[in-house]
């Protein structure tokens, strides 16, 4: 049975939002406050052992408060990025590239306030596509074993950053017979992954896959196929094991992702700073992470019902 | 388990029967009573009642009942005396074996001093063994001002040793306590979520309470089940006179009116009635607030001004009658809620909307038979319900470009209920002990349930049970030294043994003026909220019960202190306190989403402090000053590492913890129709987890798939840094009216009239450069006024 996650939160947000509203706001200057801050460097790996093109390793600086911090001067390009097998056989090096992932957003203007009475067709136009540069995969001619550790490290002015890690096993779907499987070749530079299709009448479709007492959260990605009513890609974290897709009828790309144990601290743990060494698996001047999202990518036909 | 509650009660029966077999071969007489209030029936506590010409005498209880042993056969005069009020006396006759009933109705008018030989507070001084207690009225409640209206947590706030997290947030920090270790009780009703709108104000209405009596550490076994502070609040008794519904008003044998006071204020409204009903007397109090009307009337003006669609509102009753002269019925009711509703759809449109419903409050309800079995044996038979829920019900509903429907809706609910048994008995063995006994059953039921579209994702229902047996005896073993000492045993059905808990107190007097004072004790609690100690607001208490995996949260107090005796009306006390936290329990910040056992762990604390008081009570010009200096240090191992380390934020003082606090409360009464009144808190600025460095990502909302979204902010340790210190003052102003006949008060105070900036939260904006800090305050400058009348 999954458990609360405190859904008071939001509502206590709520409410102080309101106080705040009331409340009287100045500025404080920065000499009011001692900061002894040295720049660090921050490292995340996310693999993704069902679709290993995908895996991006960034590499970034972190700032003093005084600092001028921009995309710009964020990424370190000369790091040497390697992975290895938990004995110190190598799978693959990792090389810069300048586009090497993206996601949408939506890209406001400084004067433009989002406005909740807009139709929602027209949020569209505000969508944008940020590309960011990261290390990649030189060979994807490997798979990460759920049952294996594997070890990243990266190599900066001559000083070595190591941490571990082990893949957790994507789901598998139950009671569910799809009506294809097939390869997707994706976006270059994504490597290939398997796709299911499956068609759902829009009053029951659901999926479910088994319950793991050992799992953490799930990551779930929908996407509509439908450029006129594409609202962008819909992502948010899950406990599962049932997702009620409550869909009208469509197409639609979905993503199920299995975390494994240092993407959900590193990314999740929300009670502890970034810096905190309950979501740092670095040591010395480097903070973050290397694990995996394990994804089961499915697209789903969604019919009205009584179509079936 | 309740084989071993049944060998218990037999040991006790057997000493019980042993006890009362003596006391029946006193062939003394017996004087007993009760000592009340002449124009409202409220008990006056600790009356000074006397046998003229003897050195025989008794001081009455919290329920105005005293007893007098051992009088021999005679004609007497009894005399009662307490401050404010003139003494009474009376001629008995007492016969060899006889139980007499004396009972006083004393006519409040100015103290005459020389009347008042000894009063009832040089009494409290010299005999009760208590510490860190103090009492506030319904007029000291009054002074101080609040947000809207007059509210006890306000003023508990302003005592030593207690906290206020924010100008936001009534819940009381207690000794370094969180705000669920602090048993609020009702009448002796337990309430769990005693707060209205976040915990902006206190959930009970001041113009039904008498008094509040409230013990910051070492409360004696006849309380349980918390772990930091008692604040006992008694409601009124209601005036018997009646003669509002005349006299030909046919039912006024059982029902009439006395008297109904209003209160309308800029945002609430309260109303009051009282009166006599059979063989006894009701209240009854309503208030509602109507922050949602007024905004919506200045929203319907000028549609830039934000609605506020939230109100709340509570109805409190209370009715006693004297069944016979030996058996009064006590019945009693409390119902709160909240009520926030968002409605988001757009005017003339049906293609988006969300509905966002959420009510909440505190229900109770408790009938309590009071019996004098014999002179010197009160029983009090308890049955009372305590209800606290909450619900929520979001919906967002939409239209597909053909036209249907689709409606996305969740549902929260969690409920605590608590049926509770109890049986006291009050025995006076005989002028040195007094003994009390007492057995508490409590039956719980917990619920939580989340449904989406329809889909239960978790529907927990527990029904933990905890029964509670305690003993206590105050010993006057001279007329220097005062002891006190007891046991209280719990059996709580999701743990496998019973938990004692051993308390014991003293008095002192080493001089005629000055006494030492002291306890040490352990004390258990078996339920606790899992509200996060930073949270700025307190929205909901989240109560749940100690799970089968841990043990009950455990600490121990010990108090000392010295009190001097000024003069009546006035308390001088100067307190130390030392309280190791042996278990507490904490939110598991890295349990997982499966496992049921690792939801909470539990860890270690130590508050000490340092407390003083000097309270004015009587006259022109009362109130108090109050200084306290207070250390509190949690250790938990939050990241699961089996190690406790600092630098992983794991030593800690919380969010609370404020090492100088300084209080002034002042009200001066000008003359009989005006009044001013000042308060000041001055303390240490509350810790806060600096910002030291920044970096792109490390947002939690899918940071791994939007890295570059946000630059957000690199933490130092735990509560590493202060806030500025904390300043500020209140003034009121209050003056009687007489308008058409009828009684009224007009009131108008100003908070935070020094217009200090009290920072609330450092909000860091990083996309500027270099980064900006932005201070969020508390309350500003804020004048309101009210008025009153009594009809």
């Amino acid at each position: 049975m999954m458990k609360k996650k405190r859904p008071y939160h939001f509502i206590a947000l709520l409410i102080l939002g309101m106080f705040l509203g009331v409340s009287c706001e100045k500025n404080v200057p920065l000499s009011n406050f001692d900061f002894e801050y040295a720049p660090e460097y921050k490292i995340e790996g996310d693999f993704f052992p069902t679709n290993l093109g995908k895996s991006v390793v960034r590499v970034d600086r972190t700032f003093t408060i005084e600092d001028s911090m921009s995309l710009n001067n964020v990424h370190v390009k000369d790091a040497s990025v390697k992975l290895r097998t938990e004995s110190g056989d190598m799978l693959s090096t990792l090389s810069w590239q300048d586009t090497a992932a993206a996601y949408p957003y939506f890209n406001f203007d400084e004067d433009e306030q989002f406005d909740p009475t807009i139709p929602p067709d027209s949020l569209a136009t505000f969508l944008d596509t940020m590309y960011y540069g990261a290390y990649k995969l030189d060979d994807l001619d490997f798979a990460l074993e759920n049952t294996q550790s594997y070890e990243l490290q990266v190599t900066i002015d001559g000083e070595n950053y190591v941490t571990s890690f082990s893949p957790y096993p994507a789901v598998e779907f139950t009671n569910f017979e799809p009506d294809s499987v097939t390869d997707c070749p994706c976006e270059t530079g994504l490597g290939t992954h398997a796709l299911i299709h499956k068609t759902m009448a829009s009053d029951t479709a659901r999926l479910r896959w088994p319950e793991d007492p050992d799992a953490h959260l799930y990551t779930v990605y929908v996407h509509e196929e439908n450029p006129e009513t594409d609202l962008g890609p819909q992502l948010f974290t899950f406990p599962g094991p049932v997702f009620n897709l409550g869909m009208l009828p469509g197409t639609y790309d979905i993503i199920i992702g299995t975390m494994n144990e240092t993407f959900y601290r590193h990314y999740y743990l929300s009670d502890f700073p970034p810096n905190h060494e309950a979501r740092n698996f670095f040591d010395g001047n480097a903070l973050g992470y290397a694990g995996t999202l394990s994804e089961t990518y499915v697209r789903i036909h969604v019919v009205p019902p009584g179509e079936m | 388990m309740i084989k071993v509650i049944i060998r218990i009660l037999r040991k006790y029966a057997v000493v019980l029967l042993g006890f009362i077999c003596t006391a029946q071969a006193v062939t003394a007489a017996t004087i007993s009573g009760f000592v009340k209030d002449g124009e409202t029936t409220d008990p006056l506590a600790y009356a000074n009642v006397v046998l003229k010409g003897t050195q025989q005498g008794a001081t009455t209880d919290q329920r105005g009942y005293y007893v007098i042993h051992n009088v021999s056969p005679g004609t007497y005069t009894v005399t009662v005396s307490y401050i404010g009020y003139a003494s009474e006396d009376t001629t008995v006759q007492a016969n060899a074996g006889s139980q007499l009933r004396v009972d006083f109705n004393l006519i409040p008018q100015n103290i005459q001093g020389e009347e008042v030989v000894v009063t009832a507070n040089r009494l409290r001084f010299e005999k009760v063994v208590e510490t860190s207690r103090i009492n506030l009225t319904t007029r000291e409640l009054e002074i101080v001002p609040a947000f809207v209206e007059a509210d006890i947590f306000r003023s508990i706030q302003m005592l030593p040793g207690v906290v206020s997290q924010n100008d936001f947030s009534a819940a009381l920090v207690v000794r370094g306590g969180s705000p669920d270790e602090n048993l609020i009780l009702l009448d002796g009703i337990e309430v769990y979520n005693p707060y209205h709108f976040g915990g902006i104000f206190s959930a009970f209405n001041t113009d039904a309470i008498r008094d509040a009596d409230f013990q910051a550490g070492g409360f004696p076994v006849r309380y349980g089940g918390r772990l930091s502070s008692v604040l006992e609040i008694s409601t009124k008794e209601g005036n018997p006179r009646g003669g509002m519904l005349g006299e030909n008003w046919p039912l006024k044998k059982y029902w009439d009116i006395t008297g109904m006071s209003f209160d309308v204020s800029l945002l609430s409204s309260k109303a009051f009635v009282e009166g006599p009903i059979y063989n006894g007397s009701y209240i009854f109090s309503a208030r509602r607030t109507y922050f949602d009307k007024v905004a919506e009337f200045f929203h319907s003006m000028n549609d830039t001004i934000p609605t506020i669609p939230y109100y709340f509102y509570d109805l409190q009753w209370k009715a006693h009658s004297q069944i016979t002269q030996s058996h009064r019925l006590d019945v009693q009711g409390y119902h709160g809620a909240d009520n926030l509703t968002l409605d988001f759809s757009t005017p003339g449109s049906e293609s988006q909307s969300i509905d966002f419903n959420w009510v909440w409050g505190n229900t109770t309800n408790s009938a309590i038979l009071k019996s004098i079995i014999r002179p010197n044996l009160v029983a009090e038979t308890m049955i009372a319900q305590s209800v606290y829920d909450f619900d929520v019900d979001f919906s967002q509903t939409s239209r597909d470009s053909t036209g249907n429907k689709v409606t996305t809706r969740f549902l929260i609910r969690n409920a605590l209920y608590d049926l509770t048994f109890g049986e006291k008995i009050d025995w006076k063995i005989n002028e040195s002990h007094r003994m009390q006994l007492g057995l508490e059953h409590k039956q719980f039921q917990f619920e939580f349930s989340f449904n989406n579209d329809g889909v239960t994702y978790l529907d927990e229902d527990r029904t933990p049970q905890l029964t509670s047996l305690y003993a206590q005896d105050t010993w006057q073993l001279n007329v220097l030294l005062n002891l006190q000492f007891g046991v209280r045993t719990s059996f709580y059905s999701l743990s496998d043994r019973p938990w004692f808990d051993l308390r014991g107190g003293f008095k002192y007097r080493i001089r005629e003026n000055t006494a030492l004072k002291g306890s040490v004790g352990s004390y258990s609690q078996f339920l606790f909220t899992s509200n996060q100690d930073d949270a700025i607001l307190r929205i909901v208490d989240f109560w749940l019960p100690v799970p089968e995996y841990q043990d009950p949260q455990r600490a121990i107090h010990y108090v000392l202190g010295v009190e001097q005796w000024i003069g009546d009306g006035h308390k001088l006390s100067l307190e130390g306190y030392y309280k190791p936290y042996l278990n507490v329990l904490d939110t598991n910040p890295i349990q997982s989403v499966y496992n049921e056992t690792d939801d909470y762990i539990a860890g270690t604390g130590l508050a000490y402090g340092l407390e003083t008081i000097f309270k004015r009570s009587v006259g022109d010009l009362t109130g108090w000053v109050s200084y306290t200096y207070s250390h509190i240090k949690k250790r938990i191992d939050l990241d699961g590492d089996e190690t406790i380390e600092k630098s992983s934020g794991e030593v800690y003082s919380p969010k609370y913890d404020k090492e100088h606090n300084f209080n002034l409360v002042l009200n001066y009464r000008l003359n009989k129709k005006n009044a001013v009144g000042l308060s000041w808190n001055w303390s240490s600025g509350q810790p806060y987890t600096p910002v030291i460095g920044k970096m792109y990502g490390g947002s939690n909302t899918n940071g791994w798939y939007r890295p570059y979204l946000a630059q957000t902010s690199l933490s130092g340790d735990k509560h590493s840094a202060q806030y500025p210190a904390y300043v500020r003052g209140d003034i009121n102003y209050t003056r009687q009216l007489d308008w058409f006949g009828w009684d009224g008060q007009f009131k108008f105070q100003i908070l935070n009239f020094t217009n200090h900036f009290n920072v609330l939260l450092y909000q860091w904006n990083h996309a500027e450069l270099p980064s900006q800090v932005t201070a969020t305050s508390m309350f500003p400058i804020i004048p309101t006024f009210g008025v009153s009348f009594n009809i």
